[in-house]
């Protein structure tokens, strides 16, 4: 009897990764075709008129910070630095205990205006505005602690212009990005109301004065990995889903929205710890309800480097959060799964990112615990174990050696040989070790869930654009 | 019993690995080489540039010129493109054109033919650089082709309206659509002005986004010839159409007779009454300063946000907003009004 149950587990593990595998097959092939495309294409020229372009929508750029005094000077001055014809930048201080503002103050001259504020989104109260006297376009909004959304929601009341962008204060925006970014939207007309681009990981690359100087590879195993899989999650999961208008993540470190339309949808919410997802998937709704044909798009190529974690301690508080947050946001809006109503993104976007994404860790890690035990019992049970291992080494090392490689063929951002051949041979390695780490932490994220534990984990910043 | 799926399933692992590992071995190799094509390049460039500059300044040959492989080709080709951004001069132009033609035409004819898709890209946007006259036919053919992409489209059209083809109006007319305004008006903006003025003679006959595109490009132009037209637009359009021509006026800062406007100000749209703000604004009449005190209290902060701005663009602007911020019982208006004020003295 025992036995037959741990037979049907093991084949019930088995499908379940045969599905994901096949899915993960569409998606990447998709990609392909989208990547090769514009492999090749010489980027720089297709967006110089949009520079002169006296029609091109000014944005609002806000930076939520808290406890940033490490980078913020150098990531608003790489933001002072970028190629768009019109825009201001709104730096948040949400709360900091450090000395985000006063750095912010002595470093730009700021001085406290009384500017007329629109609310509507809620925030906490905002204490002090001021605008930089040598920077006309730079402002600094100083309010209680709230939270990241929260800032966002202040930065949005406070904007003049008809869409923002997002983004961290520890991150470094290539110059033209901006434009790269903008230009579906500029040239839909308003139909594409939100657009993302991809983020890359500035830890081991060059950077000074918020300029990317040279693109390099971090030396920590650990940083590598993620790097792999960053490559793989946007290069293969986020241009698959966007183009069918599937994406259900416009990453909060670089997006930019349409303002009227985040405000319809209530900004950012301040609840949950997901807030870049939770938005995206109020907009989806939002899209349907109004049955408006609006998109929601990737663009492959513009570059936000950002710092991660480096140590275990800080990634594992990373995923935790993330798949809290990840939960939340599908729990809130499950009402939208298998519902005619929400088209492709009910039957599609939310059974993907409820099974593959928030279950998806449970079952793996079922797996890596009747892989361990099978190797006691022996027989019928060490082949179903071994079925099970080469299944995750298709799911986990193959897929990320062919995102590396799908990376060099088409984006090809890292310049040195070396670098590739290292990076392909460390995705080799992702079933054996960091798979199973990233497994366990995103179930732990799960037990807090059940536990009822909402801490956000703080994390510590190096400060990227030193 | 799973022996037959394991031995499959290790041997597809296996082969996978394979191919990945061949695709890598193929990848590093066609990194290396282009490595080494860029430094060629490079090289060619740094002996090109002072010739091809010498024969553009002073039209001297040089027995160099002769451009018999691919990568000397791609080299001319960027020394041109830099040289083409830079030049002002109607001689040097044309001796650079004459060059691009006698040595490169065959390169790009070939490369608009290619079957990949960035590179028929690149070569449009590297014949408009060069202002590729020559190359016209070609481009007409691509622009009016049925099966071709959208971005591909947009650029042929945009390098026909900069070479001043006559039958552009036609194409923009009939073989534009899902174009949006934005492209349209980018392409719109390149035409002289005999072509221009037959694309506002056909006016009645453009779809919605032409239409809006002609009406901006005519406010962008800020010609008092256009007046007539536009004017004549917002007597008898309504909605969008009929905003865009406000927003134009207001670009042109000139009306006949303003009467016909006042009436927006009332309108129960919020975005005409922002436009008549900003018309109010442009057009700087004394007389219409107590409507634009009424738009600072308006419901909606656009409005309000305009008409802020609108005041600060007469010259006394900021003793009226003092008034405002003095006695006004609207605290939305007396925030707006200093707001107003204060940018003046930032930005």
């Amino acid at each position: 009897m025992w036995g037959n149950i741990l037979v049907g587990f093991a084949a019930f593990i088995a499908v379940f990764m045969v599905l994901v595998i096949s899915f993960y097959s569409i998606i990447l092939l998709i990609s392909v075709f989208q990547l090769r495309k514009e492999y090749l294409l010489d980027r720089n020229q297709s967006f110089d008129e949009y520079m002169n372009e006296s029609f091109a929508k000014p944005v609002s750029i806000i930076v939520p910070a808290y406890n940033e005094e490490a980078g913020i000077v150098a990531s608003v001055r790489s933001l002072l630095s970028i190629d768009y014809p019109s825009f201001e930048i709104i730096v948040v201080n949400d709360g900091s205990k450090d000395a985000t503002i006063e750095k912010m103050i002595t470093h730009y001259q700021m001085k406290e205006i009384n500017a007329a504020v629109r609310k509507q989104v809620e925030t906490k109260s905002v204490k002090k505005i001021y605008q930089s006297a040598s920077l006309p376009n730079l402002f600094l909004i100083d309010k209680e602690n709230g939270g990241k959304a929260d800032a966002l929601n202040a930065g949005i009341n406070f904007s003049h212009y008809p869409y923002f962008c997002s983004l961290d204060g520890d991150s470094v925006l290539e110059r033209d990005a901006f434009l790269k970014v903008m230009k579906p939207i500029l040239d839909s007309d308003g139909e594409v109301i939100a657009s993302s681009g991809s983020i890359r990981i500035a830890n081991g690359c060059e950077i000074q004065d918020g300029n990317i100087l040279k693109v390099g590879l971090a030396r920590e195993p650990l940083v590598i990995m993620q790097i792999i899989e960053y490559l793989r999650a946007f290069l293969m999961g986020r241009i698959g889903l966007s183009r069918h208008n599937l994406l259900l993540i416009v990453s909060g470190a670089f997006g930019v929205f349409s303002k009227q339309w985040v405000i319809e949808a209530g900004g950012y919410k301040t609840n949950t710890v997901g807030e870049d997802m939770e938005l995206v998937v109020r907009l989806h709704r939002l899209i349907r309800d109004k049955k408006q044909k609006k998109k929601i798009v990737y663009v492959p190529d513009p570059v936000c480097w950002t710092e991660v974690p480096e140590s275990m301690t800080y990634l594992r508080r990373q995923r935790r959060r993330w798949h809290r947050g990840l939960f939340e946001s599908l729990w809130t809006h499950r009402k939208m799964t298998f519902n005619p109503r929400y088209g492709p993104i009910g039957f599609i976007s939310f059974p993907y990112f409820w099974i593959v994404e928030f279950l998806g860790p449970i079952v793996e890690l079922l797996g890596y615990i009747y892989v361990v035990i099978s190797l006691f019992l022996g027989g019928i049970y060490l082949e179903f174990a071994i079925l099970i291992f080469l299944l995750s080494c298709l799911y986990g090392s193959l897929f990320s050696m062919a995102a590396v490689l799908l990376e060099e063929w088409s984006l090809r951002k890292f310049p040195k040989i070396s670098d590739l051949i290292k990076l392909f041979f460390y995705s080799l390695t992702e079933t054996l070790w960091y798979r199973p780490l990233t497994v366990f932490w995103r179930c732990e994220g799960i037990w807090q869930l059940v536990k009822g534990d909402t801490s956000w984990g703080e994390m510590k910043r190096k400060g990227v654009s030193g | 019993m799973l022996k037959n799926e394991i031995y499959i399933l290790g041997l597809s692992a296996a082969v996978i690995s394979g191919l990945l590992l061949l695709i890598l071995m193929y990848l590093v190799i066609r990194k290396w080489l282009e490595h080494r094509k860029r430094r060629k390049i490079n090289e060619c460039i740094e002996t090109l540039s002072p010739l091809i500059f010498a024969y553009i300044a002073e039209g001297e040959t040089s027995r160099h010129f002769h451009l018999d492989n691919d990568i000397k080709k791609k080299a001319a080709e960027e020394v041109l493109s830099k040289f083409a951004a830079n030049l002002t001069g109607e001689e040097e132009t044309r001796k650079l054109r004459e060059f691009a033609d006698r040595n490169l035409r065959n390169y790009f004819q070939r490369q608009l033919k290619s079957r990949r898709w960035s590179i028929r890209m690149n070569a449009l946007y590297n014949i408009e650089d060069l202002h590729f006259i020559q190359l016209q036919p070609q481009v007409l053919e691509a622009a009016i082709e049925e099966r071709i992409s959208h971005d591909e489209r947009v650029q042929s059209l945009r390098i026909l309206a900069a070479f001043q083809f006559e039958g552009i109006t036609d194409l923009l007319l009939y073989n534009s659509e899902n174009l949006s305004d934005g492209e349209l008006r980018n392409i719109i903006l390149r035409l002289n002005e005999n072509l221009f003025s037959l694309l506002i003679t056909d006016f009645h006959r453009a779809v919605n986004q032409l239409k809006y595109a002609i009406i901006d490009a005519a406010g962008i132009r800020k010609e008092l010839r256009y007046l007539h037209f536009i004017e004549s637009v917002y007597a008898s359009y309504d909605g969008e159409t009929r905003l865009r021509a406000v927003k134009a006026l207001s670009s042109l800062g000139v009306v006949k007779d303003i009467t016909p406007y006042l009436k927006l100000r009332h309108s129960e749209d919020w975005k005409e009454r922002m436009m008549a703000a900003k018309l109010f604004g442009s057009l700087k009449e004394r007389k219409l300063m107590p409507h634009l005190l009424d738009l600072l209290h308006d419901r909606s902060w656009w409005v309000r946000s305009q008409a802020g701005q609108s005041i600060m663009m007469f010259p006394d602007g900021k003793e009226e907003l003092q008034i405002v911020l003095d006695t006004s019982n609207d605290s939305y208006a007396r925030d707006m009004a200093w707001e107003w004020m204060n940018k003046g003295e930032f930005g």
